[in-house]
Parts: structure tokens; sequence; C-alpha cells
């Protein structure tokens, strides 16, 4: 009887799963691009420049809707105490419409950018053991955004687990953060603030309730996001940013009901 | 016509409601019966009961989103019709594979009160959202929609011994993550 009741209890999992799943089925033969790039995840070209240093150029085969991701470098590292395993994506420019190719070379910048610090740093400070990892997932790939998350690994005595999500808007063919969601003027960081203080206090309020840092006043005005269907805003917050670290990243939804009058 | 409109029927008392109910999630709902109770008739008996109890329900609930609501309660009613069912011999159905699975992951007591379970609830919600999305659809499509890992693999197009996998590593997370929450003992 006690799994009859586990398999009961999952009927009342949020709803947002459940119409999430919803879009899956009776697309068979509908490509999905996650599942491709899993399947076909490797690593083709291995390009060694220095016998502690390795770059690889790498092709993933993913996507629809013409925009494909692929490794565009891979970084490997070992010496001593130090190493790093680095996977740095970029969106192919090959098959897709000529008026992409601006706002996409813009984003390939930037993720390439942003990686490159990580590797900056564990180059230069090599004292002690230090780590790190960087991979990537193709978050969202419908016919409005191409969502990209970097996972970030930093390792020295213990982990610590950062997230860079980046959006592309391909209706209005822009690179967009939490700001270019919203209305011009509007206070959406004070809505969003208060959404996440409230879910902390019911959170925290419950049985075995989560445990928050009492310092949080509000959002940061580029805070990472993702979309849940189109009925939910994820907030993800990095290790450590409002809760202890055994949390690892943790993520706060809101309802996009909730947010109607100020989104655009 | 829009779940908004239908809800609006319902909330005037309007038959027309479940007519317009049945137009829209017919298929839907036979679907997740169906996967549960792996039989036409009894199927069709439990979604006809779903929609009943919509319209005993709807006012006052006044769901955000139909599909779902309905969902859930056609999977309910459905479960209840297994359990009834279920002391009758019978072939093996998907269900008793889904339990089999679960059967590794979590141990539920029977008689867990309420607070208990919106914890376990609770763990099981955060669990899922820190998931990766192709990982937690394969879990919803295999735990809430009851569909066969052979349909699962059809529908994402990978192997079933893929769909098996995530399957497996996510439930021993979810076990992991259970028991560290302190939301459940380890057997």
């Amino acid at each position: 009887m006690r799994n009859e009741d586990l398999y009961r209890m999952i009927t009342d999992i949020d709803e947002d799963f459940i119409l999430e799943a919803q879009t899956v089925k009776r697309k068979k033969g509908m490509i999905r691009p996650m599942m491709i790039a899993a399947m076909f995840a490797c690593v083709i070209g291995l390009l060694n420049f220095n016998p502690k240093v390795a770059y690889a150029m790498g092709e993933i085969p993913v996507v629809g809707n013409f925009f494909e991701l692929i490794t565009f470098r891979t970084f490997e590292y070992q010496q001593d105490t130090t190493y790093a395993d680095v996977k740095i994506p970029k969106i192919k420019m090959e098959g897709l419409e000529v008026k992409y190719f601006d706002t996409i070379t813009k984003l390939n910048h930037q993720i390439e950018e942003d990686a490159q610090v990580y590797i900056d740093q564990i180059l230069t400070d090599q004292k002690g053991h230090k780590g790190l990892d960087i991979s990537y997932d193709l978050i969202e790939n419908d016919e409005k955004y191409l969502s990209i998350r970097l996972n970030i690994l930093q390792t020295a005595a213990s982990g610590y687990n950062q997230v860079r999500y980046y959006h592309i808007d391909k209706k209005l063919n822009q690179i967009i953060t939490l700001e270019d969601l919203f209305k011009k003027e509007a206070p959406y960081i004070q809505v969003l603030s208060e959404a996440v203080k409230d879910y902390m206090n019911e959170k925290e309020n419950l049985e075995n309730g989560t445990i928050f840092f009492d310092n949080f006043k509000q959002i940061k005005e580029n805070q990472n996001f993702y979309f849940m269907n189109k009925q939910t805003i994820v907030l993800v917050f990095d290790e450590y940013d409002i809760t202890p670290g055994y949390y690892g990243v943790y993520e706060i939804p809101v309802k996009i009901s909730a947010l109607k009058e100020i989104l655009k | 016509m829009t779940d908004q409109e239908i809800i609006a029927l319902f909330k005037d008392r309007n038959e027309k409601a479940i007519e317009e109910t049945s137009n829209k999630y017919h298929r839907y709902c036979f679907s997740i019966s169906k996967n549960i109770l792996r039989n036409d008739n009894d199927a069709e008996e439990c979604v006809n009961d779903a929609y009943f109890r919509t319209w005993n329900t709807i006012p006052p609930n006044e769901p955000e989103n139909l599909s779902a609501y309905i969902g859930k309660i056609v999977r309910n009613i459905s479960i209840d019709y297994y359990r009834k069912q279920n002391a009758i011999k019978r072939p093996k159905s998907e269900v008793t594979v889904v339990l089999e699975e679960l059967e590794d992951c979590v141990y539920v007591e029977p008689e867990m009160s309420l607070e208990e379970r919106n914890v376990i609830l609770e763990c099981l919600n955060d669990f899922l959202r820190q998931s990766k999305k192709e990982d937690r659809i394969i879990f919803v499509r295999r735990y809430w929609y009851t569909d066969s890992v052979r349909d699962i693999a059809d529908a994402l197009q990978v192997s079933e011994s893929k769909i098996k996998s995530v399957l497996y590593r996510m439930r021993k997370k979810l076990q992991i993550r259970l028991v560290n929450e302190g939301c459940l003992n380890e057997e």
C-alpha cells in the first residue's frame, strides 16, 4: 500500500510540472533538443598546443528552430593541485537568418568572456587545491526564446556553485535580461523581491523548513532567471546567496499571473 | 473554447460546461486513466466521474489551469478504481510496474499525517524544480502520467535504456534528498 500512497501523492505536484510534461506527449517524431544533445554529446576534435593545456573544438548536433548550440571551446588543464574542465558553448551561425548574426555574435562573446574570467582566475592563483568545472545546458529553444545555462563549479576547500542564464528573444532579435521583461519604470525589483520574501516566509514556516540567511533585501537588477512553461518565472540564486551552502543553487518560482500588471 | 470560458460555464451552472470540457480534454483525461487501468471501459467510467467531480467542485474552486485540475481529479479517481479492482485478480498493469519502481525510492508511512505528507510534497516539488528539465519531464511522464518507458522513449526519440537510467538516477537522488532533509527515515 505504501507505494500507492507515494504514487497518489505525486498527483499533487506543482501544476507547472504537469503542464511542462504535457507538451511532450503526442509529439512523437518531434526532435527534442536536449535529448539529441544528450544522445550525441561528443567532442569531435582535440587540438593540443601545449602539453599541459589542451584546447579542443567540439561539435554537438543539437536543437531545432534553426538555432544550434555547439561546444565552441573545451579547456582542460591539470597541473599539480589545480585542474580545470571547461566546456564553452556557442550558438552556430550556419543556417540562420542573417538578421540574427549580430545578436548571436554578441551573446557568444558574452558567454566566452564570462567563462574566461573563471579560467583566468584559476590560472593566476594556483595556491592550494583548486578546481574549475564549467558545463552548459540548453534550457529552452521554442518559438520565442533561446535560453542557455552555464554551470560553474569552483572547488577549493569546498565547492561553490554558480549559474549564468542567457536568453535571446527570437521575435525581438535581442539578448534579454530580467529587466527587459518588464515595462519601463515598472518597479519589478520590488515586486519580485516581495514575492521572494513571501516564498521564503512560507518555506521557513514549514516543519523542517528551509533555512534562509536573514540579510536578503532585494534581488539583483539582472538576477538570473528562466521560464518554466509560459506560467512561471524562476529566479535563480547562486550557492550561499540566500541559503546555506548545502542547498546549492536555489530557485524560487514566481507565477507570471502575479506579475501581469508590470510585464510587457 | 478557452479554459476561462469553460470555467465560466461551470460557474453559471450551465451543463454545456461538461460537454465543452469533454470536447477539449477527453483524450487527455482518457489517456491518463487508461495508463493506470489498461481498460477502455474502466477509463471511460473514471473520466465521466471526473467530469462530475469537476462540476461539483467548480465553484467554489476556480482553477488557474483546467487541464491540470481535471487531470489531477481523473488521476485520483483512477487510482481509487485501481485499488478497488486490485482485490480482483487481473493482469499486471503499468501501475504495478510503476509501484515496483517506486518501491526502491521512498517509504511513505500509510498512517502519515497531512502535515507530514505536505512536507514530502514540498521536498518532491523542490527536487523536481532543481532537476534538469529533460529529467523532470521524464520523471513526470512516468510517475504522473504513468506512461510506459517505451512511450516516453518514443516521444523523446531516445533509447529505452536512457529513460530507465534517468529514472533510476532520479529515484536514487530523490531518496537521498528525502532522507537528508529529514522527510523520511531510512528504511
